[in-house]
């Protein structure tokens, strides 16, 4: 793998810095047929970008064969391997139901041997918190789910929306480049006031940030502030959620006007059309306070603290579901808004 | 609106394939992102309780309607979050331990003892892998060793699929510079 490195380097051309981003994704075969094609065909007469070519080929090579050979190599990497029957995951899925804790928390119950090493007082006291912050999500999701044990014990009612993410999306707020997508050229960035959408039709709100990221939450409201700072005043923007074959989108539009919509797969409906509301702050540089929230089949529109409207979905059997990663701020072409706390709850 | 077609719950049977077939491939996933084996069975063991709560639920893609590649979708993103959420965590409870993230650091623990050139490059690599950001690596993982396509890598890290072409692009750039200018350390 090292030999071209002992070799001088040759110098990049004018065109290898656009083609520089393509090169690894040739030699993982991530590029369409047609891209693909003229990096190849640049690279067959460049010298310096054949030579990265080359090393990311190498690298390529060298990471799968250390991944196959690590596990063969290494003993207690093959000990370490977990082996688990049905019956481990049935047992371990009995024991939560009369402790709903934190998913992390309850592994480490289930195996006290495993420990997750440290863990100070800090620790302790934040795994506290998590779990008081969860108990109440939990019990709900139990209690929707039509999937919940016979003889399950019955949740407690909670005494107030327990908070499932907050954020005042000033800056990115996840450790991991996983997090919020700070992507300018993608359109999706922080920046002055809040976060951007800038001619882009959605960002996601990264399901990395919630604390139970694998679950889906019903009975959930989502506020968020958002203004819009240039495009048509005519245009839509606000919040979308559910799965791609199952979305919803609560949008307004600077000109006064809200509007709902409803997607099953391909088919697209606007359940409630365009319908001014004094309710709406108008104008470029306006603020507003959407608030979508979802009991059961039922949707709440709020703007500004005021009830908009309202619409049901009962097209699935299934409730719609408020969903790590599957939560979106929803902009559109020729146009930039501005999202600012972001809050979301189990509905009140 | 059109009327999804019926879709049916998948039997203890199915989902004893999943375990099997996937539990492997996701630990190794899981491990070279938290780069601890016990942590590593834990998570895991998280995620396919999870699954089996959707298989209770009816939940796609876990039913018989729901495809091979969907499931392992699924797996994967699910793994990836609870990943991140110990690294995140980690970052907070222990965060001295991010100190032990230099490549120095990480080549002391890691060397070699008696092996040939295969184990110091295969050390090399390990030890460059660490010097990246989790999000890069997980990237580098699941693009490069299990051939995930950019859309799905796109799912599993909950972005866009241009950023995740983005990501493994830059991934891949990072680790060659720094795997390069290790090796001409070691030179």
């Amino acid at each position: 793998m090292s030999q071209n490195h002992r070799m001088p380097q040759p110098a990049p051309r004018p065109l290898c810095a656009s083609f520089a981003p393509l090169l690894p994704l040739l030699s993982l075969d991530k590029l369409e047929t047609d891209e693909a094609a003229a990096v190849k065909q640049h690279a067959a007469t460049c010298t310096f970008c054949r030579s990265q070519l080359d090393d990311f080929d190498a690298l390529r090579d060298a990471l799968r064969t250390d991944v196959a050979w690590s596990a063969e190599a290494e003993p207690v990497v093959a000990e370490a391997e977990p082996m688990l029957s049905l019956e481990d995951i049935l047992l371990a899925d009995d024991e939560p139901t009369t402790l709903p804790v934190n998913r992390h928390e309850r592994a480490i119950a289930r195996s006290p041997a495993r420990s997750i090493g440290v863990m100070n007082g800090f620790a302790g006291l934040a795994a506290v918190l998590v779990v008081a912050m969860l108990v109440g999500v939990l019990l709900r999701w139990h209690a929707a789910g039509s999937g919940a044990p016979a003889g399950a014990p019955t949740p407690t009612p909670t005494s107030g929306p327990t908070i499932i993410y907050q954020d005042p999306l000033t800056s990115p707020s996840d450790l991991l480049d996983g997090g919020w997508g700070d992507v300018p050229s993608v359109g999706c960035f922080f920046g002055s006031g809040g976060y951007h959408l800038k001619s882009v039709d959605y960002c996601l709100i990264p399901s990395t940030l919630f604390q139970d990221a694998t679950s889906n939450v019903q009975d959930a409201d989502i506020t968020v502030q958002v203004k819009q700072i240039s495009g048509s005043t005519t245009q839509l923007y606000g919040i979308g959620l559910g799965p791609k074959d199952q979305l919803y989108r609560f949008n307004v539009e600077s000109a006064g006007k809200w509007s709902f919509r409803a997607c099953h797969g391909a088919n697209c409906a606007a359940d409630v059309g365009l319908t001014a509301s004094p309710a709406i702050h108008a104008g470029l540089g306006a603020t507003n306070t959407l608030e979508v929230r979802v009991v059961g089949f039922h949707f709440d529109f709020f703007v500004n603290g005021t009830k908009v409207g309202q619409a049901d979905d009962r097209t699935y059997s299934t409730a719609p579901t408020v969903s790590p990663g599957q939560i979106a701020l929803a902009g559109g072409d020729g146009m930039e808004v501005v999202f600012s706390n972001l809050k979301i709850t189990t509905a009140p | 609106m059109t009327e999804p077609a019926p879709s049916g719950a998948l039997t203890t049977g199915a989902y004893r394939r999943i375990l099997d077939q996937f539990q492997a491939p996701l630990y190794r996933f899981v491990r070279g992102l938290v780069g601890n084996g016990e942590e590593a069975c834990d998570l895991v063991q998280d995620v396919f309780v999870d699954a089996w709560c959707a298989v209770k639920r009816e939940a796609a893609p876990f039913t018989t309607e729901g495809t091979d590649r969907d499931i392992r979708n699924w797996l994967y993103h699910a793994a990836y979050c609870n990943a991140a959420s110990v690294l995140r965590r980690r970052s907070v409870i222990a965060w001295e331990s991010l100190d032990s993230f230099g490549l120095a650091d990480a080549l002391e623990q890691r060397a070699p003892q008696a092996f040939e050139d295969r184990v110091v490059e295969s050390v090399a690599l390990q030890a460059v892998l660490a010097t990246l950001e989790p999000a890069d690596v997980a990237c580098l993982r699941l693009g490069v060793v299990e051939d995930f396509t950019s859309v799905e890598i796109a799912q599993i890290l909950g972005i866009a699929p241009d950023a995740a072409r983005k990501r493994l692009s830059r991934a891949m750039h990072r680790l060659r510079a720094a795997y390069y200018a290790q090796e001409r350390i070691r030179q």
